[in-house]
């Protein structure tokens, strides 16, 4: 088991180093620099170029990549350009809002679409098979951007029971937290769920056709025994692997959702980042959100074990 | 079933614009006149309560005088008094029957206006200023406050016309505790013989009743973060507009944009103008505590001078610049340059203390309370990217005693917390105006303008003028260095199809051809038959005499601003009908800023300009900016003007160059563009200039 663990860690580490490398060629070979954008509208050539050496953005660019790997392998993911601190620093500053928001859109989105799946797959053919099936293409189809704005508007415009954008940090009462990141939660939450519907879906449709759920049913188990116990649990394995992946696709609508939101997270700092071109800032971040979501998906592999006996780590 | 989806999803679809329906008569509080006018939300609040009332045919006429027996109703009624209609009229000329009868008596009644000493009341007869001053003090009961003011707490141009016995009133009236006084232009005058205007007696009675707030906090809306708050360091808008609650410069602007002293108190020009000796206000302390001296000034107006392009330009032509003692500084200069007092004027020369500048030098200011420190009449505190830039009144503040003049003048912080919020989707700051979570939505889409001006919570701001849209041309190198070229690019233009296309609501743009603004003293419709030739076939033939090949013309344009990306894209059209051949390279904003530095890389690039206080400083003809324009005779022109300090002469010469501008063609201008700024209705004295600020304004809650 321990000699497993290792094993998988390590072979974590290349896909992370590729990550590193593809990401650091991406944003630098967009055109485009941040010190244009630093210092505004009418900037001379000699501002340009003064503050372009001083920030050693003249160097080639494989110079430039060897510095940053010698400095990542010390721990150092660089100092940002804009933000005037070490990315590390600003990013476990943007951390709470982010994972505070991926975490209720994940119990959100499991929560819906594990019922919405389950619900289908036991009324199978029927009326609210079809409509939960129909919503999940609306899911899929609706631009998460679209949706934030038609939710502001009736939740917080028509309604006003909730903010219409906007981050209260824990601190400040984690009621106020929760209420402040509810709407971009359910944005995210909705649109996720409806993935996770039609996987529960299929994968519930497959067991529940096997023998032995004929058998319980034979036997006179209740159905509510039969489905939540027998099937689901046999069912489970694919829908946490959708779960895992489900949280980096979570992490990357953040960009988006809490830009519509104003939320101050990893995800508008990126965005904001790679407009500007903070190279550290942007390489720095998606180095993090690499390592977050191989690292979740190392855990799901693990909890298979836990759901599946017959599962054996090699 | 299927019906049932189609209809589930035509709901879904129509749910914004269900939301957003548009009131289709014009509500109580609007007039036809009334729009963008100075007292409009004065106007709008007492109509909303039944004091005031427009002309039939739906105008207000808020510049026309007003009457004794107008201004008898209005205080009447902003006091709540019951009219009083005795059998027999007080005042021979008031029937019983004439249309103001109750409330003149009622207003007699209190004291208010009591009449001339013949006994007669004049009701059709105007009011002054100093009247207006008097009636609305005694409206506050202000009258031993009043009558305590021997020597005026505060100064203007014409403090002398003054009649003495309206001194305290006056003064009271232009007191940050009151307010129910405004300046006059141009000069910023108290102008207390001349007759009140309507708009002026709306503004004073509601104010006189509703007296500014002190306290609480403005939630103001930006785009984005600003890079830096350094204004020497950068030309970006939010950082200019963050940083100028903090700090301030020698000088600013009035309310038509002509420079007025700050931290300056009064300044010379020897006789051959070549020697500005600036005195310098004393007592004026920085957020640290310390007091701003000549020092100070010296070091951060040469910092600005190495540091900003505007800067550099003045700089270039400074030979010296020295303290002469504690509280004066000397600049001598190469050569006259007429405006040096509009150069320190702007946005970016603000004065910071010396022994920051010594530790921090040309790099940027980092965001901390120990390092942003001005005089300004809020204190920088935290600086939270994405979420919030904190500023709080700074309480030593030192304020000029001039009355309110545009930016300058007496600046009072009435909040005590600002926070400057960085909301990027345009809709989303909207919507939280509408809630109130915002006091203040910046740049809002033209768009919207039509569901949110009449809207119950909000008031509109249109910036006019705002800015124009431009196209750029490479004048060092490619297809553009061509006169012919940009003449037949010109040519081929249909200004309206793409400033409609660009702005859509007809309220937020317009046709001109002057590159100075119709508001603004240089405006000239010199060259103006060359604007919007739409003319395909001089286009066409200009095309053949410049030996066009077909050559690609290479379009740097962005989406990020979407104007930008449209303006091309109809103009592409046009110019492929005259038998051009355009490529669009679409890029992000970053990209086009930074690639617009190197010549080869394109033929035109999409931009647009904000307002410029003086032909000299025009970007877009200056030698050094991307484009490269170096016509000898546009630099001659120019320089002739920065040495010229007489307007009329200037004016000649400029009208010249707007000649030049147009026949040579070094930019393309397509029109002037308009922005809107959403407002909640609960904040007070803002003014609708082209830069916000915040000192001056309250907020009632």
């Amino acid at each position: 088991m321990t000699a497993y663990l290792i094993k998988r860690l390590i072979a974590l580490l290349p896909v992370l180093l590729i990550v590193g490398f593809s990401g650091f060629l991406l944003i630098n070979l967009i055109p485009g620099d941040p010190v244009a954008v630093m210092l505004g509208h009418d900037a001379t050539q000699e501002d340009i170029d003064r503050l372009r050496h001083e920030m050693g953005l003249d160097l080639p660019l494989l110079t430039r990549l060897i510095r940053w790997y010698s400095k990542l392998f010390r721990g150092d993911l660089g100092y940002s350009i804009f933000l005037h601190r070490p990315v590390l620093q600003a990013i476990k500053e943007r951390l709470e809002p982010t994972l505070l928001l991926t975490f209720m859109s994940l119990l959100i989105s499991g929560t819906l679409g594990i019922t919405m799946g389950i619900t289908a797959a036991v009324k199978r053919n029927t009326r609210i098979d079809q409509l939960v099936m129909s919503l999940s293409v609306l899911g899929m189809s609706i631009p998460s951007f679209w949706l934030a704005l038609i939710y502001i508007q009736v939740f917080a415009v028509y309604l006003g029971v909730l903010p219409v954008a906007g981050y209260t940090p824990l601190n400040e009462g984690i009621f106020l937290s929760v209420k402040s990141l509810f709407l971009p939660a359910l944005t995210l939450g909705f649109i996720q769920s409806t993935f996770i519907a039609r996987m529960t879906r299929s994968s519930m449709l497959e067991v529940l056709n096997q023998d032995y759920i004929r058998t319980a049913k034979a036997k006179g188990l209740p159905q509510r025994k039969v489905i939540y116990v027998h099937a689901l649990r046999n069912a489970f394995i694919p829908i946490a692997t959708v779960l895992g992946l489900a949280l980096g696709s979570l992490m990357a609508g953040a960009i988006v959702v809490e830009t519509v939101f104003a939320l101050p997270g990893v995800g508008q700092m990126v965005l904001a980042s790679i407009a500007r071109r903070d190279y550290p800032m942007v390489q720095g971040i998606l180095l993090f959100i690499a390592s977050v979501y191989v690292f979740v998906n190392f855990l799901v592999d693990l909890f298979y074990v836990a759901l599946d006996p017959r599962v054996k780590y090699v | 079933m299927k019906k049932l989806l189609a209809l589930v999803m035509v709901a879904a679809l129509l749910m914004p614009s269900v939301a957003i329906k548009a009131t289709a008569s014009t509500p109580v509080g609007f007039y036809k006149d009334t729009t963008g006018h100075r007292y409009q939300l004065q106007i709008r609040k007492l109509s909303e309560q039944n004091i005031i009332k427009g002309y039939p045919d739906g105008t207000f006429k808020p510049d026309a005088l007003i009457t004794r027996a107008e201004a008898a109703t209005i205080l009447a009624l902003s006091k709540k008094m019951t009219p009083s209609k005795p059998a027999k009229s007080p005042f021979p000329d008031v029937s019983t029957t004439h249309w103001a009868y109750g409330n003149i008596v009622a207003v007699k009644n209190a004291g208010l206006m009591k009449g001339y000493p013949d006994g007669t009341f004049k009701p059709g007869a105007n009011i002054t200023r100093a009247e207006l001053a008097a009636l609305l003090g005694q409206v506050k009961g202000l009258e031993k406050q009043a009558a305590a003011i021997t020597t005026p707490p505060i100064t203007a141009p014409d403090i002398s016309k003054v009649p003495a016995w309206a001194l305290g009133w006056i003064s009271l009236g232009y007191l940050p505790a009151h307010l129910f006084l405004t300046e006059r232009h141009p000069g910023g005058t108290i102008s207390p013989n001349e007759p009140a205007t309507r708009g002026e007696v709306a503004y004073g009675s509601y104010v006189a009743v509703n007296p500014p707030i002190f306290g609480g906090t403005l939630r103001a809306t930006m785009i984005g973060n600003p890079p830096v708050i350094d204004n020497m360091a950068t030309t970006a808008t939010a950082a200019i507009y963050v940083g100028w609650h903090i700090f301030e410069g020698l000088f600013t602007y009035d309310r038509l944009m002509n420079p007025i002293p700050l931290l300056v108190d009064t300044y010379t020009l020897s006789d051959d103008n070549l020697v500005y000796t600036f005195n310098l206000r004393k007592g004026v302390k920085f957020h640290n505590g310390d007091e701003m001296t000549a020092d100070d000034v010296v070091a951060s107006i040469a910092r600005w001078g190495r540091m900003a392009t505007l800067g550099r330009d003045l700089f270039r032509l400074v030979s010296s610049w020295t303290v002469s003692d504690r509280y004066t500084a000397v600049m001598k200069l190469r050569e006259p340059v007429s405006i040096t007092p509009l150069y320190l004027a702007g946005t970016q020369p603000m004065i910071y203390p010396k022994k920051i500048i010594d530790i921090v030098g040309d790099k940027a200011l980092r965001a901390v309370p120990e390092e942003v420190v001005g005089t300004g009449p809020y204190r920088f505190v935290e600086f939270i990217p994405d979420r919030h830039i904190r500023v709080v009144k700074f309480t030593d503040y030192a304020t000029r005693n001039d009355i309110i003049n545009g930016y300058g003048g007496m600046r009072t912080a009435y909040m005590d917390t600002i926070l400057f919020m960085p909301v990027p989707d345009s809709g989303v700051r909207v919507m939280g105006a509408i809630t109130g979570q915002y006091d203040m939505a910046e740049w809002a889409l033209p768009d919207e303008y039509e569901r949110l001006k009449f809207h119950s919570k909000i008031q509109t701001s249109i910036i006019k003028p705002g800015g124009w849209l431009t196209a750029v041309f490479n004048k060092r190198q490619g297809l553009f260095t061509s006169q012919k070229m940009r003449q037949a690019f010109l040519a081929a233009l249909d200004m309206e199809e793409v400033m409609k296309a660009a702005y859509g609501h007809p309220d937020f743009w317009r046709l001109d051809s002057s590159i100075a603004f119709k508001e603004q003293a240089y405006y000239t419709e010199a060259g103006k038959e060359f604007y919007n030739q739409k003319n395909i076939e001089r286009a066409k033939q200009l095309l053949a005499e410049a030996g066009y090949k077909g050559q690609t013309v290479r379009w740097m344009t962005t989406k990020e601003y979407p104007a930008y990306y449209t303006s091309a894209l109809v103009s592409k059209g046009h110019l492929e009908k005259a038998g051009f051949n355009v490529t669009l390279d679409v890029v992000d904003w970053a990209t086009l800023v930074s690639r617009r530095s190197n010549p080869a890389l394109w033929d035109v690039f999409s931009t647009a300009f904000g307002i410029t206080f003086d032909p000299v400083l025009y970007l877009c003809l200056s030698p050094s900016w991307p484009g490269w324009y170096e016509n000898a005779q546009m630099q001659d022109y120019l320089s002739q003007m920065r040495r010229e300090s007489n307007f009329g002469k200037r004016y000649a010469i400029w009208q010249k160059a707007m000649q030049l501008f147009w026949e040579d063609v070094p930019v393309i201008k397509y029109g002037d563009y308009f922005n809107l700024h959403v407002l909640r209705k609960e904040v007070q004295n803002y003014q609708s200039l082209f830069l916000i600020f915040w000192w001056n304004v309250w907020v009632e809650k």
